[in-house]
């Protein structure tokens, strides 16, 4: 049984009351996503890949359609979930360890529990050692970690990401990519991440879903038959290259009409 | 090993603390030359023994204790009554961009007016006694407090707030632990340039109508040409001034221990 279901998720932006225009975001995407998976979403910019994550985080109330976590229907933050943002998001007031330890301490785990899980996190995802230091100390990538690593100390069953690696350079996206596969095979995590990065979806995923230019629907879904477990030097082989090649046959129309879109609004 | 010494001593010239060390003793040397000598207007360069004496008496005897505590109640009242006005007006002025664009104008540009001028004001209605100076020195702290503030509200990036929300936070914990925290650090400078400048209302508001205070005892003196005991004054001010603001920073630290780099920019208006 899958654990996250969405049938016919839409989600239009504007009130029809105040009689601004309606912009459809996301358009009837219905898709199962099986425990342990690692789902990437890829789309050109602005079709509302992003968009479709915050419902399925509960930080938007999608405007039709149902969700589902396991068998149960939801509508808002659910504790199985866990989130990593795109942009910065560590508490700079914050150390590491405070940072991991967040939501332990929102959701009253006692202090002694706490540090020893979020040093047991930070010890996964690379970071001991910086536990006392603050973000503003920490670079970019090692930030994304620490985002990380509070989310996943709460065990969620699915880690969503909404490209995590998006404001990094190309080196360090494709250094921490392999360092996800690490943690994912570990935790045995379920993830689902969104990108517009079409060798990163390849690289890090089992299915790659390609969505339309807005309003994003599910154009087609990519199995990547690439070997398990992998490291990063799976983007020099043949199989890498043929299916990056298949994920930009089903990208290239739709970023085609995303990029005309963009002009007409100019 | 010969060039080792030098430089060494050179060395510790060069850091920040050593050059504000001999800066000062360079001051003072100078001043009690020009006292001793007798160069220069000798009644308005009483030598550093005078004025120190003069110190003495202030701190060991109760001569002062009045005119201290009439000041302490005003500086700390005005603190005071702008922390609890402009922290919860910044707060709300800040959460929404409309309220802001309607009222950050209209805070810059009073804040930049010179609040003496409203003493007078103040004395109508207050009277002549103590609390028509806490007023000036309150309106006086008010802005930067509550400025610091609102650019304190502009640090909490909506993603601080998903975070929290993701994690399933209630809003008085996403209150508590997100808005709180992020803003603290601005609000705590507003505190402490709120303290200069009442510090700076309120004694410059003795020195024109008052009964007590140290601002009123600097021109008695300055009246009665008691030079040694107005630089005397003038020092012991200096000294007590610095004393809150570092007891203040102290506490601040304590209570907010993230390192801020840009340190006391902004302080000195």
């Amino acid at each position: 049984m899958a654990i996250l279901t969405l049938r016919n998720v839409s989600k239009v932006f504007g009130e029809p009351d105040n009689g601004a225009a309606l912009v459809p975001a996301v358009d009837n995407v219905s898709l199962d996503v099986e425990a342990g998976e690692f789902f990437s979403i890829i789309g050109p910019s602005g079709c509302g890949k992003s968009t479709l994550l915050r419902v399925i985080g509960g930080l938007l109330p999608a405007t039709s359609g149902e969700l589902y976590v396991g068998a149960e229907k939801v509508a808002g933050p659910h504790p199985w979930l866990g989130f990593v943002f795109q942009e910065e998001s560590t508490f700079p007031w914050r150390t590491t360890l405070g940072n991991v330890e967040f939501g332990l301490e929102m959701r009253g785990v006692a202090p002694d529990e706490r540090r020893r899980k979020a040093k047991e996190m930070i010890g996964l995802v690379g970071l001991s050692g910086f536990e006392d230091r603050y973000p503003s100390e920490l670079s970019g990538g090692m930030k994304q970690r620490v985002a990380i690593a509070r989310a996943l100390v709460l065990e969620p069953k699915i880690l969503l990401m909404d490209e995590p690696f998006g404001a990094l350079d190309e080196q360090t996206r494709i250094i921490l990519g392999e360092e996800l596969m690490r943690i994912r095979d570990q935790l045995k995590q379920t993830i689902i991440l969104v990108t517009h990065n079409i060798n990163e979806s390849v690289q890090l995923s089992d299915r790659v879903m390609i969505m339309t230019a807005r309003p994003g629907r599910v154009k087609e879904i990519v199995a990547i038959d690439l070997p398990q477990p992998r490291d990063s030097s799976i983007i020099a082989s043949d199989r890498f290259g043929k299916l990056v090649a298949q994920v930009w046959n089903a990208l290239r129309e739709e970023s085609i009409r995303s990029f005309r879109q963009t002009e007409q609004r100019n | 090993m010969a060039n080792a010494k030098p430089s060494a001593i050179a060395a510790a010239i060069h850091t920040p603390l050593a050059v504000q060390a001999l800066t000062l003793a360079g001051v003072v040397a100078i001043w009690e030359f020009i006292g001793r000598s007798g160069l220069l207007f000798p009644e308005l360069f009483p030598s550093l023994s005078e004025i120190l004496q003069s110190l003495w008496v202030y701190v060991s005897t109760p001569v002062m204790i009045p005119h201290l505590k009439a000041s302490l109640f005003e500086v700390g009242g005005a603190i005071l009554v702008a922390a609890l006005s402009g922290i919860p007006l910044g707060i709300l002025w800040g959460s929404k961009k409309s309220w802001l664009e309607i009222v950050e104008p209209l805070i810059l540009y009073a804040a930049v007016v010179p609040k003496i001028v409203i003493f007078p004001v103040f004395i109508l209605f207050l009277g002549i006694d103590v609390y028509s100076k806490l007023a000036v020195g309150a309106i006086a702290a008010f802005f930067p407090i509550s400025l610091l503030t609102i650019a304190g509200m502009r640090e909490v990036k909506k993603v601080y707030v998903d975070v929290a929300r993701t994690i399933g936070a209630t809003p008085l914990q996403i209150a508590k632990n997100v808005y709180l925290p992020a803003i603290a650090g601005q609000v705590f400078t507003g505190i402490r340039i709120g303290l200069g400048a009442a510090v700076t209302g309120a004694l410059l508001a003795e020195t024109k109508i008052a009964k007590a205070g140290l601002g009123f005892m600097i021109v008695e003196y300055y009246g009665q040409f008691r030079i040694a005991d107005m630089y005397s004054l003038l020092l012991f001010i200096f000294i007590l001034a610095s004393l809150a603001n570092w007891a203040m920073k102290s506490l601040f630290g304590v209570l907010s221990p993230v390192s801020r780099k840009g340190g006391d920019a902004g302080m000195y208006f």
